[in-house]
């Protein structure tokens, strides 16, 4: 999209007002709440740190819920039992995130796209494992609670909307700082990355560092959204970083489309929607339906969206926008200069 | 040492189960180039079939049977319908395509077949034989008989059948096979419907052992990447292999240090492999089949 900085600016107050209107569709529908509302925030600034990973970098991570978990981990014990601030707690938790992720990112980066995805679901699954075997620290099976809701100054996210409109704030600085760095120095280095790592380690871009700081970011996305996750619901167990919560994240940036920022959000609309919506369905067709059954609407949607807009649900709406735009004034040829312009952008 | 050995007879059988789905990643891989997600999804999918057959009051053989075919039936809607059409779509899209397909699969059995694990009893009824002093169930024996079987009719069917030899061909080298007349996407159906097949009989084999539950999929399917891993990704055998000495070392972490090891044990295993020889234990340059 070829906006100038006013532009673009102007672009997310608009967006900031579709969130607020969102609270009364919210509303207005029977099978949602506002506490969905804060679910679809909380995920969706924990997808764009996967959207970054998957679409600037072209890795993919089956382990991200273990980042979420560590964001919200930290908060936990720190916050409810060392009793300090709300923000101390989430900058150690990203610190922490970020330095687990650069870790693993060491390790798992020397391997092949394939086996990539085995090793992060298996460091998933080890912190699950881990989570849960680590009573004295996490309280096991039964986890740990007592956080408080989170306050900073005078102002106590203690509701569903207000949390919400917080969780909004936060997501619009995630998509502006993903925005910059996309279009950064680091960031151009990612996208070459992402595109050729032959390519880009030909002109100097050291690839494996590359994907280590991105994989890192993006934990740091996870983190911080975990650590306001725990403040939300007050009370943090291992089953809400495990293998589901995972494939989850992957849904919904691989849904939302991976190559855009606004991706993220709009897959965890799209989910939301589909677990409700599978909710409110599925027992009337199957009487006695008990489980996280709402996967096998994910899977599907996973492999529509794969097969028929490659590019997710942002790229389709992107096709769309320019289609309409083209409708609008009229078919233009473009010229050999925009296309090589629009290459660029790309 | 009777100690061991007794570890040894309960984790060979599990093993052999690793190994069969390990199999499945190899096949697949190698004649394809997708590590396919869903492997021990098709193992899920043919236990809880063979169960609900088997409580319908079918006799075990035809029950079995079925099974089997509804598993490798599950490996050719993969192929056709997710596969084949997304064929030109960049290796990262490939996967998480059957990532898709595995989270569907599961939230269809847990629809149909509900959260309660599920099984049937022992092939042949009977106390444990015992063989230099460690006792080894029955049911082992039936898996251990199998997994041979297989592996004999794998050999037979890579080393003595043209189609075998045109998938290990595709194997070598995608583009030279189709100068041979080979057709990749054909050859790409045989292979995901034969490894789904192949997880399919381990699954029917395994549930008098471990009942058959919605979510084995997952555990299994790791545990079986994690044989083929050992074995180098490249041969059926060394994922056998792989796939045995993964059960011992599990039920010698759970012997000797605590049953929660389990888990641990396989995932330990994998990110050693991982991180220090990627190319497997038994690695050759090529697929090799004996």
């Amino acid at each position: 999209m070829g906006l100038n900085r006013w532009g673009f600016l102007a672009f997310l107050v608009g967006i900031f007002g579709l969130g607020v209107l969102l609270i009364p569709v919210a509303d207005a529908l029977p099978f949602l709440t506002r506490a969905n509302l804060v679910v679809f925030a909380l995920h969706a600034i924990a997808a764009m740190g996967l959207t970054l990973v998957m679409g600037f970098a072209g890795q993919v991570s089956l382990g991200h819920a273990a980042f979420y978990g560590v964001g919200a981990y930290a908060t936990a014990l720190l916050t409810a039992k060392l009793e300090w601030h709300p923000l101390l707690a989430m900058a150690t938790g990203a610190v922490m995130a970020a330095i687990l992720a650069a870790l693993l990112g060491r390790v798992v980066f020397r391997l092949r796209g394939h086996f990539l995805a085995m090793a992060t679901l298996a460091f998933g699954l080890v912190f699950y494992v881990v989570m849960r075997g680590w009573d004295s620290l996490t309280g096991g099976n039964q986890g740990t609670g007592g956080i408080p809701a989170f306050a900073l100054g005078g102002l106590r996210l203690d509701s569903d909307t207000s949390m919400y409109l917080f969780l909004w704030g936060v997501l619009m600085v995630g998509i502006v700082a993903a925005r910059n760095l996309i279009k950064s120095r680091p960031g151009r280095a990612l996208v070459a990355v992402g595109a050729s790592e032959v390519a880009a380690a030909s002109v100097g871009i050291d690839v494996a560092r590359a994907k280590m700081s991105v994989f890192a970011l993006g934990a740091i996305y996870a983190s911080v959204a975990g650590s306001l996750y725990a403040h939300y619901v007050t009370y943090v167990s291992p089953d809400s970083f495990g293998l589901l919560p995972s494939l989850r994240f992957l849904v919904i940036s691989t849904v939302g489309g991976i190559d855009s920022v606004w991706g993220a959000p709009l897959g965890s609309a799209v989910v939301v929607l589909l677990t409700e919506g599978t909710r409110e369905v599925v027992p009337k067709f199957v009487s006695g339906a008990t489980g996280s059954y709402e996967i096998v609407a994910y899977g599907l949607a996973l492999v529509l969206v794969l097969l028929f807009l490659p590019r997710g649900l942002a790229g389709g709406l992107a096709l769309v926008v320019q289609r309409a735009n083209e409708w609008l004034r009229g078919r233009e040829r473009p010229t050999p200069a925009a296309v090589l312009e629009e290459v660029e952008l790309r | 040492m009777s100690e061991f050995l007794q570890f040894v007879a309960s984790g060979i059988g599990q093993g052999a189960i690793y190994g069969l789905v390990g199999v499945g990643f190899v096949i697949i891989y190698n004649v394809t180039g997708i590590i396919n997600f869903a492997q021990g999804h098709y193992l899920m999918l043919s236990a809880l079939t063979a169960v609900s057959l088997r409580e319908a009051g079918l006799p075990a053989v035809p029950a079995l049977l079925v099974a089997i075919v509804a598993g490798a039936l599950a490996g050719v809607v993969t192929d056709r319908l997710v596969i084949n059409p997304a064929r030109r779509h960049s290796p990262l899209m490939l996967i998480i395509l059957t990532v898709g397909v595995a989270i569907a699969l599961e939230g269809l059995a847990l629809l149909i077949w509900g959260v309660n694990p599920r099984r049937y009893g022992p092939f042949t009824a009977g106390p444990p034989l015992e063989v230099a002093g460690a006792a080894i169930s029955r049911q082992t024996l039936w898996v251990l008989g199998v997994t041979l079987a297989m592996a004999l009719a794998l050999w037979w069917f890579f080393q003595r059948t043209l189609v075998g030899k045109a998938m290990q061909a595709c194997a070598m080298n995608r583009d030279a096979a189709r100068l041979q007349a080979i057709n990749p996407a054909q050859m790409s159906l045989y292979a995901f419907t034969m490894a789904a097949a192949v997880a399919g009989v381990a699954g029917v084999v395994l549930v008098p052992i471990t009942s058959a539950y919605y979510d084995m999929g997952v555990p299994f399917g790791l545990k079986g990447f994690t044989a083929a891993v050992i074995g180098g990704l490249v041969s059926p055998f060394g994922a056998l292999a792989g796939g045995l000495s993964l059960g011992v070392a599990e039920a010698v972490g759970v012997g000797y240090v605590s049953s929660a090891m389990a888990e641990g044990v396989a995932f330990t295993v994998l990110a050693l492999m991982l991180v220090l020889r990627p190319e497997g234990l038994l690695a050759r340059v090529r697929m090799r089949w004996a």
